[in-house]
Formats: C-alpha cells, sequence, structure tokens
C-alpha cells in the first residue's frame, strides 16, 4: 500500500457491496464507506473497524436489496443468468486444463460421498419410525433409577406409577441375547434372540407363517416354555419343515416348544431369529430369575405425545418422591422409540458437524485450486472487462466451472453412498430393522444444500475476490489477485485437519491391530470359550446369600469336569474372556515404605486354570490355585509386567499389597489388600492390555457369574462345543450356555465395527492429505506465477537459486508449521488418545511416534508438492519476466 | 401537487442546503448527528436523496476522484429552487402552527 492511501476495505465489504448496490450508485457508495472506514481506523483498533466497517456494509447491501426490489429493479438477478455458450467455454476450459478439473471434481466428489453417506445413515437411524400401523406410538422408557433398584420397572410398578400414568396402552420390556440351540442332529448354533414381554404381540402386526404368536399367557408363571422362530431360521435349520410346530428344542440349556414361525419381515424389537417369553410376574428369563440390563418400551394411547407422556411421568414420580423418600434419584424419560438416546442423538449432530467440516476442507482445497486458475486467466478476463463485461458475468463465468463439476460430483456422489450404504447396513448385523436407508426428501436437500455450500466456497467466493479489484482498476494490467487471508487460512486449517485425522486414524488403527494381536504360545483355533450364567447367583454375591455358594461349587465341578475329558488340556473360567470389554477400576498400591498409590488398571477376576488354558506362565511368582478361590482364603493378586514396571520403578511387585478403592479406604487391616503372588507377561490378554498394558487380575469367587469358560483343546476347538454344552447342563439342567465358540471368533463382530471405522478414519485421512498436498501445489504454483515479475528481477541482481528457492518455499513452510501446530493443538484439545481408550477401549501406546509419522507424511507431501512449481520458479529467464508489458 | 416533506425528509433537505457545495451522504448524516444529535444510518440517507430527487427536490453528480477515497468521487447533492420551496413551505405551515398555539395552555399542561 502507498503512503498516504486509504485503506482498503474489508474484503467482505467489497464482495456484499459489488452484488447489492446498483453499479451507477457503486462508486459514491463504496468511496463513502473507504472515507468512513480510514475514519474508523483513526478511532478504533484494526480489528475493530474491519468489524464495523464489514456490519455496515452488510446493513447498507440489505437496504440497498430491499430498496431494489421494491422498485421491481430486477436487474439485481441479472447476474447468475448463464448462457449455453457459456456453459461450452466453461466445458471447453475444463478440458484444456483437464488435470485440474480433474482433481477438483474428484475431490469434490469423494467429499460429497462421504458426507452424503454419513447423512444418509443417520437421516435412515434417527428420523425412520417402525414399519407398522402405530409403529410411531411405540416408545423407549429411560429409566434413571435410584441404585437400590435392581429392576427399575418392576419397583416402580410396585410403586403404582406406571399404572398411575395414563398414557400408556402397554409397557413392556425386553433383551437382545445370543442364546444356543442344540439341534436334533447334535449341532450347536448361536442365534440372536429376544427375550421379550409376550403380550406386546397383541400390538403387532405380524401373522405367523405357521402355528401362533406369543400370547400374555406365556409370560405366566409355571407356563410350557415356549419360543417363536423366524422364517430364516425355520429354512436354515430345520428345512422348511411344516411340522415343526410343537416340536420341542434345546434352547440355552432348556427344552422349549416351538409354537409358531414368524415371517422375516417380523423385527420387532431388534431382527430376532427367536422370540422368548419373559415372565410377566418378574421379568425373568428361562430360569425365573429377573434379568438384568432390559430395555423397557411402552405403547402410547391415541393422540398422547412422547413429550406429555415424560410430564406426565415427571410429575407421578415427583409425588411418589414426596411420599417415599426411597425414590429420591428417579427419573423417568420417553422418547419415541427409533429415536437413540440423548447422548446418541448428541453424538449424531457431532458426526454431522463433523462431515460438514470436512466437505468445508474439500471446499477450501477446490477454492485455492480455482484462485490458482483464475490467476492464469487474468489477462482474459481483463480483456473482457475492458470490453464491457460487468463483473457480475465474470463472477458466473469464474463460477460456471465450480458447479459443472459440483453438478456432476453430486450425482455420483449420491450413487457412490447409496451403494456404500447399501453395502455398510448389510454388513453390520446391528443395524435396526426399522431404519430405511432409500433416498429421501432429507437426503436431496442436503446434498443439493451440501453441494451449494461446496461450491459457493470452492468456486463463488474465490471468483469474487479474484474480480474484487476490478473497480479499483488495478486488475485491468493482469496483474493476479493475491491469495490473501482467506486463502492462507484455509489451507492452514485444511494442514490442521489433517494433522487431526490422520493422528486419530493412526492411533485408533494401530490400537486395533494392537489388541487384535494377541500372542498366544497355542493356536487360537484350540481354545473353545462359552459363557455360562448360573440361577443361583444375582448380580452380587449379597443378592442371593448362600445361593452364592451353591453357584461357586457349580462352577468348581463344571471346571473339573471339562478337565477331566479326554482331549482337554486345561479349562478356567474368567468374569471376561480375552478380547472382549473390560472393566477399570481404581486401585491403592501400597509400596512397602513407602506411600500409598492411587492408580488405575484394567482388572479381570480370573478362576484357577484360566491362564493355563491360555499357556500363560509367570514372569515370577506362581498363578492363582483353587485354593485362592475358597470362600475366606487370603486375598492374592496378579498383575502384568507393564503394571510392576510403571507403579513399582522396577522393584518386585511380588508381597507388595494393592486394594480397590472404596472398599480399603473402609477397610483399616491391610490384611485384607490383595497381595501380589505373581508376575504375568502383557501379551496374551488381548484387550485386557487397555491403559497400555497394566493390568491386575483378581480371584473368580463363586459369585462372579456369568462367567466366561475357557476350554484349550488338543485339536479343533470347534469338535468340543457339544460336549461342552453336555458337561455343563450335566451339572445343572438349569446353567444357561451361550455364544460356544473359538476364541478366533471372540470379539470378532466389534473388530469388525472397529476396523470399519478405522478404515474409514485413515481414508478420510488420507482425503484431506491428498487436498492439502493439491492446495499447496497450487499455493506454489500461484505464487510464482503472481510474482514471475519479481522474481525475475531478483535473479537479473544476482539473486542466487538458493535465495529464489528459499522465498518460495518459505509461504509452504510457514503454512506447513502453523498447519501442525494448530492441528497438534486440536490432537491434545481432543485428546484423540483418551478418547479412542475412553470411547473404544483400544491400547494408545506409541501417540508420539504417530503424531511424528504424520508430520514427516505431511512435510513430505508440502516438499513434493512445492517442488515441481518451485523448480518452474528457478527456471524464470530475468529477459522474459522483464519483457512482459507494464501495466 | 405540492410535495409534503417528511420529517427525515426535511432533516436531510436542511442539512443539504445548509452545507452548500459540500452536500454529500457522510457530511449530510454528520451534519445532522451534530445539529440534532439524531444518528441516522447512511444507508437511509441515501434512499432519502433518492426519494428527494424523484421528487426534483435535489439533484446529484459526481465530484472528481478523491485519493483518500480510494480513487472514488462523491455523489454531491445541490438542493434545487423546488427543493427551498418546498422548505420554505414546511417553515411557513410548520409557524402558524406554532403561533396559533396557546403558551399558557401549553405549559397548564
Amino acid at each position: 500500500m502507498q503512503p498516504g492511501a486509504p485503506h482498503p476495505l474489508p474484503g467482505p465489504a467489497r464482495v456484499l457491496l459489488g452484488l447489492a448496490v446498483p453499479s451507477e450508485r457503486r462508486e459514491d457508495v463504496v468511496g463513502d464507506l473507504v472515507e468512513v472506514h480510514a475514519d474508523r481506523r483513526n478511532r478504533l483498533t484494526s480489528t475493530a473497524a474491519w468489524w464495523a466497517t464489514s456490519a455496515e456494509a452488510t446493513l447498507l447491501a440489505l437496504a440497498f436489496l430491499v430498496y431494489r426490489l421494491r422498485d421491481r429493479d430486477w436487474s439485481i438477478w441479472a447476474w447468475p443468468t448463464i448462457s449455453a455458450s457459456d456453459v461450452r467455454h466453461g466445458l471447453r476450459l475444463m478440458r484444456r486444463n483437464a488435470l485440474m478439473a480433474g482433481i477438483s471434481a474428484a475431490a469434490l466428489t469423494l467429499g460429497l460421498t462421504v458426507a452424503v453417506t454419513g447423512f444418509t445413515m443417520l437421516s435412515g437411524t434417527f428420523f425412520s419410525s417402525l414399519p407398522f400401523d402405530d409403529g410411531a406410538r411405540f416408545v423407549r422408557l429411560d429409566l434413571h433409577a435410584i441404585p437400590s433398584m435392581r429392576y427399575a420397572r418392576l419397583d416402580l410398578e410396585r410403586h403404582g406409577l406406571f399404572s398411575a400414568a395414563d398414557s400408556f396402552l402397554f409397557f413392556g420390556a425386553e433383551d437382545t441375547d445370543v442364546v444356543s440351540v442344540l439341534h436334533p442332529s447334535g449341532t450347536l448354533e448361536a442365534v440372536r434372540g429376544n427375550w421379550i414381554t409376550a403380550g406386546v404381540f397383541e400390538h403387532l402386526p405380524y401373522r405367523p407363517l405357521l402355528g401362533r404368536n406369543l400370547v400374555r399367557e406365556d409370560g405366566s408363571v409355571g407356563s410350557d416354555p415356549v419360543v417363536v422362530i423366524r422364517e430364516s431360521l425355520w429354512r436354515r435349520s430345520f428345512g422348511a419343515d411344516r411340522a415343526v410346530v410343537g416340536r420341542r428344542v434345546d434352547i440355552g440349556g432348556e427344552s422349549r416348544s416351538v409354537v409358531g414361525v414368524l415371517p422375516d419381515e417380523a423385527g420387532f424389537p431388534s431382527s430376532p431369529e427367536l422370540w422368548l417369553p419373559l415372565d410377566d410376574r418378574n421379568l425373568g428369563g428361562s430360569n425365573g430369575e429377573p434379568k438384568p440390563g432390559l430395555e423397557h418400551f411402552g405403547i402410547l394411547r391415541a393422540g398422547v405425545s412422547a413429550e406429555t407422556a415424560t410430564a406426565r411421568l415427571q410429575t407421578l414420580s415427583e409425588l411418589a418422591r414426596t411420599e417415599n423418600p426411597e425414590l429420591d434419584g428417579l427419573r423417568v424419560t420417553v422418547t419415541p422409540y427409533t429415536q437413540g438416546a440423548p447422548q446418541e442423538r448428541r453424538a449424531a449432530v457431532v458426526v454431522v458437524i463433523v462431515l460438514l467440516t470436512l466437505l468445508a476442507v474439500v471446499a477450501a482445497s477446490l477454492a485455492n485450486l480455482t484462485l490458482t486458475r483464475t490467476s492464469a486467466r487474468m489477462r482474459e478476463l481483463s480483456v473482457r472487462a475492458t470490453l464491457g463485461a460487468p463483473r457480475t458475468r465474470l463472477v458466473a463465468q469464474l463460477s460456471l466451472e465450480s458447479l459443472l463439476a459440483g453438478l456432476v460430483a453430486a450425482v455420483t456422489a449420491v450413487g457412490l453412498s447409496q451403494v456404500a450404504v447399501r453395502h455398510l447396513s448389510t454388513s453390520l448385523e446391528a443395524v435396526p430393522f426399522w431404519v430405511d436407508f432409500d433416498l429421501d426428501w432429507r437426503t436431496v436437500l442436503f446434498t443439493v444444500g451440501a453441494t451449494l455450500l461446496a461450491c459457493a466456497l470452492g468456486g463463488v467466493v474465490p471468483a469474487l475476490r479474484a474480480t474484487a479489484q476490478s473497480d479499483e482498476r488495478t486488475w485491468w494490467n493482469g496483474s493476479a489477485p493475491r491469495l490473501g487471508r482467506l486463502g492462507s487460512t484455509l489451507m492452514v486449517l485444511e494442514i490442521a485437519a489433517s494433522v487431526l485425522l490422520l493422528t486419530a486414524a493412526l492411533v485408533v488403527a494401530r490400537g486395533l491391530a494392537s489388541q487384535a494381536a494377541v500372542s498366544l504360545p497355542v493356536p487360537e483355533e484350540r481354545i473353545l470359550t462359552a459363557r455360562v450364567s448360573s440361577p443361583h447367583a444375582g448380580p452380587t454375591a449379597e443378592d442371593t446369600g448362600g445361593e452364592s455358594d451353591r453357584a461357586g461349587r457349580d462352577l468348581l465341578e463344571v471346571l473339573d469336569r471339562l478337565r477331566q475329558g479326554p482331549g482337554i488340556e486345561a479349562a478356567g473360567a474368567a468374569r471376561r474372556l480375552p478380547k472382549v470389554r473390560i472393566a477399570e477400576q481404581r486401585f491403592h498400591l501400597a509400596v512397602t515404605g513407602d506411600d500409598d498409590i492411587a492408580l488405575t488398571a484394567a482388572t479381570n477376576h480370573v478362576s484357577a486354570g484360566f491362564l493355563e488354558s491360555l499357556a500363560i506362565r509367570p514372569v515370577v511368582g506362581r498363578l492363582f490355585d483353587s485354593d485362592d478361590q475358597r470362600p475366606g482364603a487370603p486375598p492374592v493378586a496378579l498383575v502384568t509386567t507393564t503394571f510392576g514396571d510403571r507403579y513399582l520403578r522396577g522393584r518386585s511387585p511380588l508381597g507388595e499389597k494393592i486394594g480397590p478403592v472404596g472398599t480399603v479406604e473402609a477397610s483399616a487391616d491391610p490384611n485384607e489388600w490383595f497381595e501380589i503372588v505373581g508376575v504375568i507377561p502383557d501379551d496374551g490378554l488381548g484387550r485386557d492390555r487397555i491403559d497400555d498394558g497394566a493390568a491386575v487380575l483378581l480371584p473368580m469367587r463363586g459369585a462372579a457369574w456369568p462367567a466366561g469358560l475357557v476350554v484349550r483343546t488338543s485339536s479343533s476347538a470347534e469338535e468340543w462345543a457339544v460336549p461342552l454344552w453336555t458337561v455343563v447342563t450335566q451339572v445343572d439342567p438349569r446353567l444357561q450356555v451361550s455364544d460356544v465358540r473359538p476364541l478366533t471368533e471372540v470379539g470378532r463382530d466389534e473388530q469388525v465395527l472397529l476396523a470399519g471405522l478405522s478404515s474409514v478414519l485413515v481414508a478420510m485421512g488420507l482425503l484431506v492429505l491428498g487436498l492439502s498436498s493439491a492446495s499447496l501445489y497450487a499455493m506454489v504454483c500461484f505464487d510464482v506465477v503472481r510474482r514471475r515479475r519479481e522474481i525475475g528481477v531478483r535473479v537479473a541482481l544476482g539473486a542466487s537459486r538458493a535465495n529464489v528457492l528459499w522465498d518460495v518455499m518459505r509461504g509452504t513452510g510457514s503454512r506447513l508449521v502453523l498447519g501442525c501446530g494448530l492441528g497438534l493443538t486440536g490432537v491434545a484439545l481432543v485428546s484423540v488418545a483418551d478418547l479412542s481408550r475412553r470411547a473404544l477401549d483400544l491400547p494408545t501406546d506409541g501417540l508420539t511416534s504417530t503424531t511424528g509419522l504424520v508430520m514427516a507424511i505431511l512435510s513430505m507431501a508440502a516438499a513434493l508438492a512445492s517442488w515441481g512449481p518451485a523448480r518452474r520458479a528457478l527456471k524464470i529467464s530475468p529477459r522474459d519476466a522483464l519483457q512482459q508489458t507494464e501495466p | 401537487m405540492q410535495d409534503k416533506l417528511g420529517e427525515l425528509e426535511l432533516y436531510v433537505l436542511l442539512a443539504a442546503a445548509s452545507l452548500g457545495d459540500d452536500a454529500y451522504a457522510v457530511s449530510i448524516a454528520r451534519e445532522i448527528h451534530e445539529q440534532t444529535g439524531r444518528r441516522i444510518h447512511r444507508a437511509t440517507i441515501y434512499v432519502t436523496l433518492q426519494r428527494l430527487e424523484k421528487k426534483g427536490l435535489v439533484a446529484s453528480y459526481l465530484g472528481e476522484p478523491l485519493p483518500q477515497r480510494g480513487g472514488k468521487a462523491r455523489r454531491l447533492v445541490q438542493v434545487q429552487p423546488a427543493g427551498i420551496a418546498a422548505l420554505e413551505r414546511t417553515r411557513t405551515a410548520l409557524s402558524r402552527l406554532w403561533l396559533r398555539l396557546d403558551r399558557r395552555q401549553l405549559e397548564a399542561r
């Protein structure tokens, strides 16, 4: 800027006035604003002046728009008119710059595909309704009950809360479970089943293919155990035998009579292949015990909304709390059945924001590419402007290319997203049956909006920027517009997004690989696992009193009998199997001669024989034996190598004592703490390697049901499925066995989901990386074109090649450093490692090396992207550069 | 029919008349603020001037481009004889009304 010259108007002000003020008034209106802006800059800070002038320009633009519309001055709409020759011209230019146009279209297509796919899935999940009449009246009941309520709905019914709320036609509960079906052929099949309040079938439109539906009486105490199966199971496992009705089938250790077959269209509540009646009296399963973790639902009376029902229940809860202080803390909310929990809805909003951010990054990249292309066409634009083309026409012409690319990208993205969504919905079992991923008006609207947003950011904004100087008579000379604050900011944000997304992707991918890699000395195919629950054990030992001894004896007997089986090398049990999500617990560690240490470690309760079944040997000390499981035995614990290294700084953990927080404070006697008797290697526990491998194993006592059984066999584990079932049911026919499968299959569904998530993140990260590289390339090209004369002069004056190269690459470097810094701040703020560990339960070792890797990848990409244009800068001949016509 | 002046038109016309050859949107807004304490947005001034111009009460023309305005010219406003006449009529009407007002009645309220 020359001394004494006024400060230029803020970009938004120039653009707005250019659009809204009629051309014959633009001169004086813009001049007035320049004068006022200069005055403001004398009185205010530059930032305050920038904002105030931009705000005033907005008001002025609005006023002129209103005035022109009132005067029926339709010339304001003349700017977007595009003729056929414009389209032909645009296509010709795209052909001429095929590489750039291809990159733009591909980037836009990818960005839109990701955004539209995400939105289609969210829209299908959150806006679908149950696919039958009155499906909208089905609601979920979220019971935020007080901790002492074990079976919240029963307790609330006891207090008369639901019967008093006259908003409901029906209340029910359901639980999804994988149950084992023993076929007459002797084969065992794991099948998805739903325990459900039988009376709900009176309100469902499902007509059985054979036999009957479940009826209210099926849930009565003492009724004959029955089951209704789905068409798919009937065809697959019963050969579509019409005589299946009345046949008895062994399900989860209990003989049940098949009373009906429902068509495959019947999906309520979670697409099961079996429907099993819940005991109406206590919401119990087959063993008569109340089932914990039930999902509650209701059917609203006609004309009652979920909000009304919630309000009614809240009022009644408050009344109940007044009368029963024990109900303090009770809260009930009613939500439409197809809507997720509030957290899920919030997560959905976050996903949409992430998708739009990704799209914005794509658009930012396009904007930089468009600016670069525009810089190469400034002479052509100058000629057109000199011949009388208004600015609006030039903007329309420049925007046309991005609009054409946007049109192609939008159509392609909708097609690709439909393919992607169908693939995902068939590969993910967890997709609810009511979810409809067909193209609907919401998705179309989102696609149109997202495309316009991307085209506006990627095409119209740079076009406006490129032509903004037209009325200041400076760009007719063919000089390129500056990249400016907007372009630089977009690029820095792009690089930051690359760092964030790539780091998150690699952390999740590495965590996934780490947790999936269970290195055992024996093949996983030889290890059989199963889940067993006992009717004699409640969720806690106190629930069943002396019955827990019986449960403990049952477990020991099952393990003893299994060990005696021919071909079985070892057998054990644990509260959680390897590779399965595991809880963290806070401990106090009493180190001899030192202060207590508060720490967090993964915890599992395991029986004697569990680690032997996985062929894990102690590094020092011993493993658990059967005496450790006896009631009253001295409390002992095992820890992993990492635990010892981290908390005991290399000292031997043997003999040190730990105690769970909450119990140790209550107990003044340190003898009740767990004494560490052995150290085991980190490997081999799979997901137990959470928290970077620091884990504590405690002896499994009788009350720790349901238990995961682990049996190491001498041959293929699958051959031992039925013998295991037989042994368990021989000990007690009421023991329920489920999920009988080799260790290789454990946690597979979760791994598939996480692998999918990881792939999506990596793909998004690579996409953003590619776009950032393209942007950097465009930026350096742009800079070289713009500064061609200056570089020529500098070379003529004797500047060395290194100096020129440094000068050209400096811009890339500074933006790279800024972007990486911002990205790293984002990694720290979002706490990527913490999110990955807490939300996905993945180990997150090596975050620093991952971040370093991402930086290295980005730096290489930036260097590669800058190299070509930088070399072109070195080849600029001073004579040629100086012979460029002066303005 | 003789044009009646609205309050805003009166303010703008008076300010333009008093500024003489230096009347343009920014100076008119400043003059009104300094003399009456009333802030009128420039968008309103533009619209009012355009209305006055349509009524033939003022005329406008572009001045010379000025470097302190980024090379842009001012749209200078010149009050036309019809504008002067409209101001006279308004002053006469207002004076008559004031003269008919019984000061004692006004004070009694």
